[in-house]
């Protein structure tokens, strides 16, 4: 990965092919960090401004930790921006992204209905547990990132990693057994309650 | 559920479909934004992909530059989510509208199967939906309220088209009609269509469960607001598009709905008793259409969209002719309903008698009685009602021709000559179809709704793109390209009908009249009905000697029907081939190569076979 540092150094330097051999490898898992998170038309815009940041602060980044985690620290601290962008509109509550979720934050990420295959129930419940347990478990599943690393990106001590992430899991199973108690088994009922719900707009 | 299984945590799939395509734009647009790397465009087949335009319920929609034809279309693709679901709906759609060319319904270009997604490829329209235009238009004047009208007499018009050919249309609302800043609108969104022929009586054993009654029978969704009482029963016919047009209207007049739903109010009443400011503007005759309209009992409804649309346009017919800005009504689309009020040069020409004439139909009926199978009689009486309103279509479709052609520079005389030709074709096609009936079999008994919902189509007359063709007709000898059509619709009916075609019996010297380069339509036709009796025989030959040669021919021809057909029996060929690839194995080496034995294997619903295989054979009709 020191090839990626490299990369980053050109790039900083005005080598736009270099910053766009960069972005390539890693547009799917900066695209997957922002997809679940916000509504469609706000995922670009934060791509691009995560690899803006990234190069603007490149000088920062000494290679302690992997271009990843450096890249997911700053694409964290990006939905940071755009969530207390979003609320300043509605409230000046502060965010508490250990407690609030990316559904309680409004920021409307495409929906999934709750009855589908495992992997788009597992989707949804993700949308309704507090944020920072959502990447919690992104990164600990999806992009197999270790204790250190997540700790970076999440700028905590890396000794409650580990509690975090139980407590995420927690947090999941919990949504998922709400969401099938809600909705029963059946998708039949689910079509029921959607017409229904259509019938009241 | 105590645990949460570890693979479902796993790395969820790159995202297909729709939500594939904009992570793709995404993409490119970052690439050139930031790195000034000229991006490959997105595509989906030979479309490149510009941007988003839309979502609907069951897809997304793209516009799109078709660089061989240098137009943008609109692309349509599945939501990644229920994704099984979506594609039956687009492609039932594809298939709506294939047999479907009416200038106020979304013309349907192509539609495919790119990296596994299906997609369609739809004429482009710029100007928003009739939601949209509503919201923008309230009606305050008079001159409002024919603004308003006279935008949905077309959309009407479209519905009216539809029926025509056959199907229903299930989910009209205003966000379903396309506007286009030139002025151009239709009637989008088929992904629940289906025929208008609801009454589905045990199917025949033997007979293949067509594609209109696979999708007859599936449970009729649609939206609440709209929907008829009816549609809630799952049991729509054309009426219930008439109930949703209504709906429809009435917000476009009145700027709300008549109530919530055709469950918890009489919307008739709530029509009858519109508000005040409102049944000032709107005249007491098109308040009286929308509460006939919208009556619950389908029966107490107009008899057809024509009707209706005749009811809304009253103001036409009236004296009063004051603001003659009337706006464009399409007469033409509504096959010459308005030409009634007044006598011309056209009146006289024909009478629709002449096609299903009195001998003809007594032909028809003694030979399906005299077959003596249980469902003859009601088969027959189907063929009645189609034929009947088959040949009032095509008297109506000609006199319009006829007054077009006599109108002032209406349209060219090449075109006029064109349209006459086109419609006499589809003359000779349903008499051809006419002597299939009388020379009844089994099968075509069988195949009678089958035969019934193809009717040659008097709608693509209308369609310029079929027209070009009919300059074929003039680049040969009159005679000889009209007895080669005659014999090619002879045998096509036959086909269509299940009857034996021997190709030794084909008269080959009218056939080989046809010089597939230069008359690239009629060769299209003379290779899809060899190919399809070929194709009972011999799937493989017939694919590569015939349909494929024809799908060729029917691309250069430009008609899109014939390409829609030809791409159609070629899917099929290609499926009786695995099937058979299936099927022989099974039977060990007994069969070897026999070719009659292949066919017989293909029959569905033969003696001795498991059900799995049946229902796998019947999937490839």
């Amino acid at each position: 990965m020191d090839d990626d540092l490299q990369l980053l150094r050109s790039w900083h330097g005005g080598d736009k092919a270099a910053g766009n051999e960069l972005f390539t490898r890693h547009f799917a898992a900066l695209r997957r960090f922002f997809r679940n998170k916000v509504a469609a038309e706000d995922g670009q815009d934060l791509v691009q401004r995560t690899l803006l940041e990234t190069v603007r602060s490149s000088p920062t980044f000494r290679g302690d930790s992997s271009f990843r985690t450096f890249l997911f620290t700053i694409a964290r601290r990006e939905l940071c921006h755009h969530i207390r962008r979003k609320h300043r509109k509605i409230d000046q509550a502060e965010v508490d992204l250990t407690v609030s979720s990316v559904i309680d934050l409004g920021l409307s990420p495409s929906a999934f209905a709750a009855n589908q295959q495992a992997h788009e129930r597992i989707l949804a419940a993700m949308q309704s547990i507090p944020v920072d347990f959502q990447i919690t478990l992104e990164l600990h599943y999806w992009e197999q990132l270790d204790a250190a690393d997540i700790a970076a990106v999440l700028e905590i001590a890396p000794g409650t990693v580990r509690t975090r992430l139980h407590r995420a899991r927690e947090a999941l199973r919990a949504r998922l057994v709400e969401l099938d108690a809600g909705h029963g088994e059946s998708g039949a009922d689910l079509e029921a309650s959607l017409t229904q719900a259509a019938l009241v707009l | 559920m105590n645990e949460i299984p570890t693979e479902s945590l796993s790395l969820p799939p790159a995202p297909g479909g729709a939500a594939g395509v904009d992570t793709r734009l995404m993409r490119a647009a970052i690439a050139q934004d930031l790195f000034d790397a000229p991006a490959a465009p997105v595509q989906i087949g030979r479309f490149e992909i510009l941007r988003r335009i839309g979502a609907g319920a069951m897809g997304d929609v793209f516009a799109a530059h078709d660089p061989q034809l240098g137009r943008t279309v609109a692309v349509k693709l599945v939501r990644a989510e229920r994704r099984d679901a979506h594609t039956a709906s687009l492609l039932r759609e594809a298939r709506a509208l294939a047999k479907l060319v009416h200038p106020r319904v979304v013309t349907i270009f192509e539609s495919g199967v790119h990296d596994g997604e299906v997609f369609l490829a739809m004429e482009y329209f710029d100007g928003g939906s009739l939601a949209q235009w509503i919201d923008a238009h309230p009606v305050r004047t008079r001159a409002d309220v024919w603004a308003t009208l006279a935008k949905f007499v077309d959309a009407g018009v479209g519905l009216a088209a539809a029926h025509a050919a056959g199907l229903v249309h299930r989910d009209f609302k205003p966000a379903n009609v396309l506007l286009a800043t030139d002025g151009r609108i239709a009637v989008a969104d088929f992904g629940l269509a289906g025929t208008t022929r609801t009454a589905a009586p045990d199917p025949v054993p033997g007979a293949p469960s067509s594609l209109e009654q696979t999708s007859m029978t599936l449970a009729g969704g649609g939206t609440p607001a709209y929907m008829a009482p009816e549609q809630f029963r799952g049991d729509a016919d054309a009426r219930a598009d008439q109930y949703a047009f209504c709906v429809a209207l009435f917000e476009g007049l009145v700027g709300s709905r008549p109530g919530v739903s055709a469950l918890d109010a009489e919307r008739a009443d709530i029509a009858r008793r519109m508000p005040t400011t409102a049944a000032r503007l709107v005249p007491r005759w098109i308040r009286a259409a929308l509460v006939r309209g919208l009556a619950s009992d389908p029966s107490a409804r107009f008899p057809s969209m024509e009707a209706l649309l005749v009811a809304l346009d009253r103001r036409r017919h009236t004296a009063r002719r004051r603001t003659a800005v009337v706006v464009g009504f399409v007469a033409a689309g509504l096959g010459g309903a308005w030409a009634l009020a007044a006598p011309s040069p056209c009146a006289s020409l024909s009478t629709d008698g002449a096609i299903w004439s009195g001998p003809r139909r007594a032909a028809v009926e003694a030979a399906y009685l005299a077959t003596g199978q249980a469902p003859a009689a009601t088969f027959f009486g189907e063929i009645d009602e189609a034929l009947i309103d088959w040949s009032r279509d095509w008297a109506a479709a000609r006199r319009d021709a006829c007054e077009a052609s006599h109108g002032a520079g209406q349209q060219s005389a090449a075109r006029a000559d064109a349209r006459a030709d086109c419609l006499e074709h589809a003359r000779v096609s349903i008499d051809a179809t006419i002597d299939a009936f009388i020379d009844v079999d089994p099968r075509t008994i069988a195949n009678t709704r089958d035969v019934l919902a193809r009717l040659p189509s008097i709608g693509r007359c209308e369609d310029p793109q079929a027209l070009a063709a009919a300059d074929e007709v003039a680049a040969i000898d009159r005679a000889a390209y009209d007895a080669a059509f005659a014999e090619v619709a002879r045998a096509r009916a036959r086909l269509a009908a299940g009857q034996v075609v021997r190709l030794d019996d084909l008269q080959r010297g009218a056939l080989d009249a046809v010089d597939p380069t230069r008359h690239p339509h009629l060769g299209a036709e003379v290779q899809l009905m060899i190919g399809e009796a070929v194709g009972l025989v011999d799937a493989a030959t017939s694919l590569e000697q015939h349909l494929v040669p024809a799908a060729r021919l029917a691309v250069a021809s430009g008609d899109r029907i014939l390409i829609a057909e030809a791409r159609g029996l070629g899917e099929c060929g290609r499926r009786q081939q695995g099937l058979a690839a299936l099927v022989r194995p099974r039977r060990g080496g007994a069969r070897g190569d026999d070719r009659g034995g292949s066919t017989a294997g293909l029959r569905v619903g033969g003696p001795g076979r498991g059900a799995d295989e049946r229902r796998r054979s019947r999937g490839g009709r």
